[in-house]
């Protein structure tokens, strides 16, 4: 059987530890990137080869050649020195699912949890913020080994609560920021989106990239609903009583309208926008990643 | 439009509240969950909830038309056949209507509105419903047949059938009736439960509802033809009065017939059209049993030289043998009784009449196709005084049985003793030999005995009238009251007076004043006033109307008397004293120029008949111009021949008695009690009834009981003899005529589109399902049913969950 089943949300899901969760997710993902366009970008240790016609000089590993006085290219080596940043949404409406095996909060911890894996694996420095009407918890960036475990450990106690408070909490990360660093956010952005943007824009203004994973559950994105029903917003508690047929096609029209706008303003500022639902796969998010990492490669 | 079950659209109505009730009080209880991204439900919130609520009420709209949709294919919507279209066309308006409808809500309710669709498929709606709305209301404003749209409710019927002698016509070894009996027994049996039938026969009788269908059953079974009955229309007629005295609201009328024209033609048809006409709501349905191309041999009237013959008399019967159909042999057969003292008489319960007869006499005759030929017997014998009875009776094969056989009687009398007077300036020969013709008074056959006697000779003796049974005055001179006055009496007692008036009543271009009294006059019938000239021999008589008995010689050569050859130059003008009730007065032949020419009086139990002409003038006259040519010719012109002898039969009364009538009129004799019995008893020509008594009421029998062809005959006892009478009861030509009633003859009296026709017991069975339940709407309305329900299933899973 593939591995690429670990992409499945479904399948994941039957996986308890959050650590294999990544790991499989990872080599899931990695294992059909081989047969992909994004095989240059194998993430596997750095080597030196000789230099042939075509390459870049600027991969020209010089220190080689003082030694050896052969062009040597050393791979990836500058790929190193990105610092990156999973930022959690930790509201409650991100605990959210209607039908589907993970709600928000579970796929953004299992994506989270595989970048980091993916992350660690190449001596990238990962760091993890959880916020919700601020920030909650804050593990600073570390390269080493045992940065994952510590990620990790740290994203399994995660609890969805409270309401969101983006401005506030991205305005803490910003000030938070000392060096230009990736910065991944997993939330459902129901916020205020002028206050959102304002806070992205913020963040990337600061000389940070921004991948912003918007994780919507499949039923926020589809709205499978018939029948009449009384819906309650988790954060602010109000409620709506709908005839959900009726309301079906307007609301659909509406988040697509609101994913699209994001989408459009997100690229404007160059802020590389994830619109997912918990009902894809994990590899969406995950080559959002690399395009991003060869942008700055 | 009619509605079998009304109550189920009331049912209907109480029943669209439940879709209502539904809608505003039971709601879906809503399901409780979280929903984090409310925000963007609640953005649109107004418009979308707006826009539901339509869409809810669209639905309640739908879920009511379905149930008003039940309710109306429950109420079993129909309405008369030839309004089915109209119905048919309005219901594919309103579909229209329903359709174009919904696209304009849709359009409008779209976000992005096109308004000129939309304007157009609003204005394509308001023109379906005016359209629809105009339609419509004509439709429900028009008078339909009253349609219950249930074959099993109870019908009030009437079902008129033909019983005329032309339905016993046989085909398919059936006979018209017999097939009218079979239809009506399963039309009868056809009737629901709780109807009321009346079975009405064309006979003339009352109809009524009979008691239950097995009594109409009944009925039918014991029908026969009838021979004096009246028209159908007359029947229709009568069966509507009782129909409408039914409370059954569906009233259905057959009228069962073979459509030949006699049945139909000769009442007004007005009536009947109007009454029709506002008994809209009666189905009418016309049954036929008729035989479109019959075939048959029939006799036509017999026509009797003389019904009254002396014993050496020769008696000539005549008629014609008329052919519908192919051309074909046909064998006539002359039938004569002799008379037996013995009979009629009733023998074990059954009538015998004589059995002797005279030899028979036999014809035979080859018919063209659709032809006839004439046919003429000849009988003399030295027959006894009596009234005897015979029958001309066709052999052949045809359909019709009861114009094969015509019955004749006549009587054979001692002589008639007549006096004739005339002044001594005009000769009486023509008269006389008129009377008694020298070579009958030779061989004893002659029907009168003559005494001829001048005025003057008459001044001189005492004659007594009554010794005669009739008196001639030719061209009279001055006539003295008294003479009238005797006359008068002699008449009253049953004399017969005839009175030639010719140039003796001038006196210088003045009429006699004799001839003017009020005795005259009394005798006369009116007062003479006038002399008439004519110079240009083109006035002649020239009868039109030969009912009157003094053109009995006549009838049957009518077509062949040269009248025109006889012009008269000078007659008497009449006032004639039509009013007078006391002596009845009516003129029976008149002039070209429509002056009377003659004139009958009825004085007591007499009669005189005055003719204005003179039938004493020759062809020339040396002192004058001779008044007409009538009688001018050697021999006698034939005309003025049959027209004397038919006075003269009058006058003597032979034609008294009504030896030879038709069925349904009344035979009447004279009864002198002095000769004749009180009481006869009657013996019809149908053996197994009884003989039934009548007795003589102011000397005269009457019988009216008369509905049968055939001898009726009289028997009585006077001073121990046995006297026999009788008479011949035969039906008119036009009673077995078949023709066939075209179309539009029967639309005269039913209507043109107001009845249905119907020849097969399917063709009814159909048509009585249309007209009953009409064309139902039910299949309509049951696809426009299942229309609506799938729309409603749509929009409810579009709806709700």
């Amino acid at each position: 059987m593939s591995v690429e089943k670990y992409l499945k949300p479904s399948v994941i899901n039957q996986i308890k530890r959050l650590d294999l969760r990544a790991q499989f997710v990872v080599k899931g993902f990695l294992h059909g990137l081989h047969a992909s366009p994004f095989h240059g970008f194998s993430v596997e240790f750095s080597e030196h080869r000789k230099y042939n016609q075509g390459d870049d000089l600027k991969d020209i590993d010089w220190q080689v050649y003082a030694k050896t006085d052969k062009y040597y290219v050393k791979k990836f080596e500058s790929e190193t020195n990105i610092t990156g940043y999973l930022v959690m949404d930790l509201s409650q409406s991100m605990g959210y699912t209607y039908q589907q095996e993970l709600n928000k909060f579970d796929y953004a911890i299992c994506l989270a949890a595989a970048l980091a894996y993916l992350m660690v694996s190449q001596q990238d420095p990962v760091g993890l913020i959880t916020f919700n009407e601020k920030i909650r918890q804050s593990l600073p960036p570390r390269s080493k080994r045992t940065q994952l475990g510590t990620v990790l450990s740290l994203l399994s106690k995660l609890e969805p609560q409270g309401k969101t408070d983006f401005r506030q909490s991205l305005g803490q990360l910003a000030s938070m920021l000392k060096t230009r660093s990736l910065v991944m956010i997993f939330s459902d952005l129901l916020v205020d989106e002028e206050e959102m943007v304002d806070s992205l824009y913020r963040i990337r203004h600061g000389g940070h990239d921004v991948i912003l994973f918007h994780i919507l559950d499949e039923a926020e994105v589809n709205f499978p609903f018939r029948g009449v029903f009384k819906m309650r917003d988790p954060e602010t508690d109000e409620e709506l009583k709908i005839d959900a047929d009726g309301y079906r096609d307007g609301y659909v029209k509406q988040i697509q309208e609101f994913r699209d706008d994001l989408a459009r303003q997100c690229t404007r500022s160059g802020i590389d926008y994830v619109p997912i639902d918990t009902s894809m796969q994990f590899d969406k998010a995950l080559l959002e990643y690399l395009h991003s990492r060869r942008a700055r490669g | 439009m009619n509605w079998a079950n009304l109550g189920a659209l009331g049912l209907g109505g109480v029943l669209l509240s439940v879709p209502i009730i539904l809608h505003f009080l039971m709601q879906p209880k809503p399901v409780n969950i979280d929903f984090p991204a409310l925000r963007f439900l609640k953005k649109k919130q107004q418009t979308t909830r707006s826009r539901m609520r339509i869409k809810h009420f669209l639905l309640l709209l739908v879920r009511c038309l379905l149930i008003l949709l039940v309710a109306v294919a429950l109420a079993g919507p129909s309405v008369a056949s030839n309004e089915f279209g109209n119905w048919l066309s309005l219901g594919g308006v309103g579909f229209s209507a329903l359709v174009v409808g919904g696209i304009a809500l849709l359009a409008y309710l779209r976000p992005k509105k096109n308004w000129p669709l939309v304007g157009i498929l609003v204005a394509l709606f308001i023109g379906h419903l005016i359209y629809g709305g105009v339609a419509a209301s004509r439709l429900l404003n028009s008078e339909s047949a009253n349609l219950i749209g249930d074959d099993q409710a109870p019908v009030a019927a009437l079902v008129v059938i033909d019983t005329s002698p032309r339905m016993e016509l046989q085909f398919e070894n059936q006979t018209r009736l017999e097939k009218a009996a079979e239809i009506s027994n399963w039309l009868v049996e056809q009737f629901p439960g709780e109807s009321q039938v009346c079975i009405a026969f064309s006979d003339g009788s009352p109809p009524f509802f009979s008691v239950d269908t097995g009594a109409a059953g009944r009925r039918i079974e014991s029908m026969e033809t009838n021979y004096s009955g009246t028209r159908l229309p007359v029947t229709i007629m009568e069966g509507l009065k009782i129909l409408e005295e039914s409370p059954l609201e569906r009233k259905e009328i057959y009228v069962v017939s073979d459509l030949t024209r006699e049945s139909w033609v000769g009442e007004n048809s007005n009536r009947l059209v109007k009454r029709l006409e506002r008994d809209k709501d009666y189905t009418l349905f016309v049954i036929d049993v008729g035989v479109p191309l019959p075939n048959n041999f029939s006799l036509g009237d017999l026509r009797l030289s003389s019904p009254d013959i002396s014993s050496g008399g020769q008696l000539t019967v005549s008629t014609q043998i008329r052919r519908i159909g192919d051309a074909g042999p046909a064998t006539v057969n002359f039938k004569l009784e002799r008379i037996d003292p013995a009979r009629p008489v009733v023998r074990d319960g059954v009538s015998v009449f004589s059995e002797s007869f005279y030899p028979d006499q036999t014809a035979n005759k080859e018919l063209d196709s659709n032809g006839s030929r004439d046919i003429q017997f000849t009988f003399s014998d030295d027959l006894d005084v009596g009234t005897y009875h015979g029958s001309v009776q066709l052999e052949a094969a045809d359909g019709l049985a009861i114009d094969d056989q015509r019955f004749f009687s006549f009587r054979v009398s001692p002589t008639h003793d007549t006096l004739v007077i005339h002044p001594s300036n005009v000769q009486p020969r023509v008269m006389v030999s008129l009377l008694a013709p020298r070579d009958a008074v030779e061989d004893g056959s002659a029907r009168y005995t003559v005494d001829v006697k001048t005025q003057e000779q008459l001044a001189n003796e005492d004659v007594d009238f009554q010794d005669y049974d009739a008196v001639f005055l030719l061209d009279p001179q001055t006539v003295d009251d008294p003479f009238w006055e005797k006359l008068q009496s002699f008449a009253e007692l049953g004399g017969g007076v005839g009175i030639f008036l010719g140039h003796n009543a001038n006196i210088n271009g003045q009429v006699d004043p004799s001839f003017t009294t009020e005795t005259a006059q009394r005798i006369i019938g009116g007062e003479i006033d006038v002399l008439w000239f004519n110079e240009e021999d083109d006035l002649f008589i020239s009868p039109k109307e030969l009912s009157h008995p003094i053109f009995r010689p006549i009838v049957g050569y009518e077509t062949s008397l040269l009248w025109h050859r006889h012009p008269i130059n000078k007659h008497w003008g009449l006032q004639v004293d039509g009013d007078n009730e006391t002596y009845p007065t009516q003129t029976l032949l008149r002039y070209g120029n429509r002056e009377p020419a003659v004139v009958e009086r009825a004085i007591g139990l007499g009669r005189v008949i005055t003719f204005t002409t003179p039938i004493t003038e020759y062809s020339y006259n040396p002192d004058r111009r001779v008044w007409n040519r009538l009688f001018s010719t050697n021999p006698v012109p034939v005309a003025a021949y049959l027209l004397t002898l038919g006075i003269a039969e009058h006058l003597v009364q032979t034609d008294a008695d009504s030896l030879n009538v038709q069925v349904g009129q009344s035979a009447i004799f004279q009864n002198d009690l002095k000769e004749n019995p009180e009481s006869y008893q009657v013996f019809s020509p149908t053996i197994d009834k009884p003989p039934t008594t009548i007795h003589s009421v102011e000397g005269k029998i009457r019988y009216r009981f008369n509905n049968t062809p055939g001898h009726f005959r009289l028997r009585g006892i006077f001073d121990e003899q046995v006297v026999l009478k009788g008479f011949s009861s035969n039906l008119s030509v036009a009673a077995t005529d078949l023709s066939r009633l075209r179309p539009e003859e029967l639309d005269e009296f039913l209507g043109s589109e107001r009845y249905q026709l119907a020849t097969q017991k399917n063709e009814i069975q159909r048509q009585q399902g249309t007209t009953r339940r009409g064309q139902e709407f039910y299949p309509l309305v049951v696809i426009m049913m299942l229309v609506i329900l799938g729309v409603e299933y749509l929009m409810s899973n579009r709806f709700y969950s």
